[in-house]
C-alpha cells in the first residue's frame, strides 16, 4: 500500500525533541518536517517551494525518516545520526568503540557498561560516540539496540 | 591472473588502444581498496579507529578520498563504515560527481541512483543543502539507495522510484547526473568475473536507451545547466556516440574537464564513424594510465 508524503504540524513532535533530548528550536528550524503513515521524516528546509511540488507526485522517500513511529515516538537510529550529538544534553549514553560493536551487533548491555550518561527517564535515548550519534537504544531494565538491521559480523 | 577478452571485444579495444590493449588488460583489476570519508559525519582520517592500524595514501585529484593498500578483508563490516563514517567506493566512480561540480544552492538530478554512493556524495559537496532528486527505476534498488541516504546522514534528497525516461518535474534542474546503465565492462573486467557474457547486441541494446536517457535529461536540464554523462564501459557505442547523438539533436556544447590524472580524451572517429570534434573534451579512464577503473565522463552544458 503506498503512503503519500505530507507536511507534517510539527509542534508536536519539536517539543518532543526539546523536551526529551534537549534540541535547542533554532538548530530544528533548519528543517522541514513530513510524515508517511506512521514515520516522520526530516528534510533540509533550502527548496521549500520545489519540495512541494514533488510532494504532489508520487516520491518513494523524502528526507530521513527520524520516528518510525510518530504516536509513540519510536525514533529511527540512522536517522537520529544525521544530528548533531552537541544538540542532545539528556537522555544519552556514551560508548565505547567495543559497546559501539556490541550495539551494532544488537546485544542489550546494562548501564554501568557505558562511558558517560545523564539519563532522565526510561525510554529511548540517543546513543554517542566519539561526539557523534549512532543511534537510539531503548532503556528499560537493561539498554537494548534499537535497529532495523543488525550485523553479526560488525567488527 | 590474466583476463581473457571476447575476440570481438579484445579487437574493439585494440582498435582504440593499439599496442596498449595487453597493458590495459594486465592493469584492469585494481589491487587496492578505496574509501571516501564521509564529511557529513566525520572531517579526517585520523578519526577513524579501523585505520589507525591500516596502510592508505591520499587520492590527490580527490578531496577525502583514500587508497587503501594493506591488505584488508571485512572492510565493509568495520563499524564506522555501518555507521556510515566512511564509504568504499571506486575511484573512477567518484569522478563524475567531481565533474558535476556541485553547489549548496543547486537543484540536482541524479537520473540512475541506486545504490546511492554517488547521490551521497553530492549531499556532502552540497553540505546537506539545497535539493537532490534521486531517482531509480527498481524498487529494490531503491530500497538500497534510501539505507545508503540513510545511513550516510543525507537528509537534502527525495528518492523517486520511476523509469527515468518518464520523469516529469514542475520545474527543471540547474545540474543533471546520468550515469548511465551500461554494459559494464569496467565492472567485469575489474572482478575478471562475467566478461565472457559481453556481447556486442548488449552493447547497442544499451546505447538505444542511453541515448533516450540523455535527451530526456537534457529537457530536464535548465538552460545554461550542466549535465554530466558517465558510465563504466568503454564501447564507444555507449560513450562519444550517444553523446555524439545528443549534439545533433540538442543545443548541446561538451566543456573540458581538469582532472590532475593521466585521462585520455574521448575518441572523435571510430570504426569509420565521425564523431564531433569537441569530443575530445569528455575523458576515457584507462587503468593502464590511471590505475583506476575504467570510465568515460563527459560534462555537457545547455545553451
Amino acid at each position: 500500500m503506498m503512503f503519500m508524503f505530507k507536511f507534517l504540524e510539527n509542534k508536536k513532535i519539536i517539543n518532543h525533541l526539546v523536551s526529551r533530548y534537549g534540541f535547542s528550536k533554532e538548530y530544528l528550524d533548519q528543517f522541514l518536517f513530513l510524515f508517511k503513515h506512521k514515520s516522520v521524516f526530516v528534510i533540509s528546509k533550502d527548496k521549500e517551494e520545489v519540495i512541494k511540488k514533488i510532494l504532489n507526485k508520487t516520491v518513494f522517500n523524502a528526507g530521513i525518516e527520524i520516528f518510525a513511529d510518530k504516536k509513540h515516538f519510536v525514533p529511527s537510529s540512522l536517522g537520529f545520526s544525521a544530528f548533531c550529538a552537541k544538540e542532545i544534553k539528556y537522555n544519552f549514553v556514551v560508548f565505547n568503540r567495543d559497546l559501539v560493536v556490541d550495539f551494532l551487533k544488537g546485544k542489550p548491555f546494562s548501564l554501568e557498561q557505558v562511558v558517560n550518561r545523564n539519563i532522565l527517564s526510561k525510554g529511548y535515548i540517543v546513543c554517542i560516540y566519539d561526539n557523534k550519534i549512532v543511534g537510539t537504544c531503548l532503556y528499560e531494565d537493561q539498554l537494548t539496540p534499537n535497529i532495523a538491521f543488525t550485523n553479526k559480523k560488525a567488527k | 591472473m590474466t583476463i581473457e577478452l571476447p575476440q570481438k571485444l579484445f579487437e574493439k579495444y585494440s582498435s582504440f588502444l593499439g599496442k596498449d590493449v595487453d597493458l590495459f588488460i594486465n592493469h584492469c583489476k585494481t589491487p587496492y581498496k578505496a574509501i571516501r570519508i564521509n564529511t557529513l559525519k566525520i572531517k579526517d582520517i585520523k578519526e577513524i579507529e579501523c585505520f589507525k592500524d591500516m596502510n592508505y595514501e591520499k587520492v590527490i585529484f580527490l578531496d577525502n578520498c583514500y587508497k587503501i593498500t594493506s591488505n584488508v578483508v571485512g572492510l565493509g563490516n568495520c563499524a564506522e563504515q555501518l555507521l556510515g563514517f566512511f564509504q568504499m567506493q571506486e575511484l573512477s566512480s567518484m569522478l563524475p560527481v567531481y565533474v558535476l561540480d556541485p553547489k549548496k544552492e543547486d537543484i540536482i538530478l541524479d537520473m540512475s541512483a541506486a545504490p546511492g554512493n554517488k547521490t551521497s556524495f553530492i549531499s556532502e559537496i552540497m553540505k546537506n543543502q539545497g535539493l537532490i532528486v534521486a531517482n531509480d527505476i527498481d524498487a529494490n534498488r531503491s530500497k538500497k539507495l534510501i539505507y545508503t541516504l540513510k545511513k550516510n546522514g543525507v537528509y537534502n534528497t527525495v528518492v523517486t522510484c520511476n523509469d527515468a525516461l518518464k520523469l516529469n518535474f514542475d520545474f527543471l534542474f540547474d545540474k543533471v547526473l546520468l550515469d548511465a546503465p551500461c554494459s559494464s565492462e569496467g565492472f567485469f573486467l575489474k572482478k575478471n568475473k562475467g566478461i565472457h557474457t559481453w556481447s556486442q547486441k548488449i552493447v547497442l541494446k544499451k546505447a538505444i536507451l542511453q541515448k533516450k536517457l540523455i535527451k530526456k535529461g537534457f529537457d530536464l536540464l535548465k538552460p545554461n545547466g550542466v549535465l554530466v554523462y558517465s558510465t563504466c564501459t568503454l564501447s564507444p557505442e555507449e560513450n562519444e556516440e550517444v553523446i555524439d547523438f545528443l549534439l545533433k539533436n540538442d543545443s548541446a556544447v561538451v566543456e573540458d574537464i581538469d582532472v590532475r590524472l593521466n585521462v585520455s580524451s574521448g575518441l572523435t572517429s571510430y570504426n569509420n564513424k565521425k564523431y564531433d570534434a569537441s569530443l575530445k573534451k569528455a575523458i576515457r579512464i584507462y587503468p593502464h594510465k590511471t590505475n583506476l577503473e575504467c570510465f568515460f565522463v563527459c560534462k555537457l552544458r545547455k545553451k
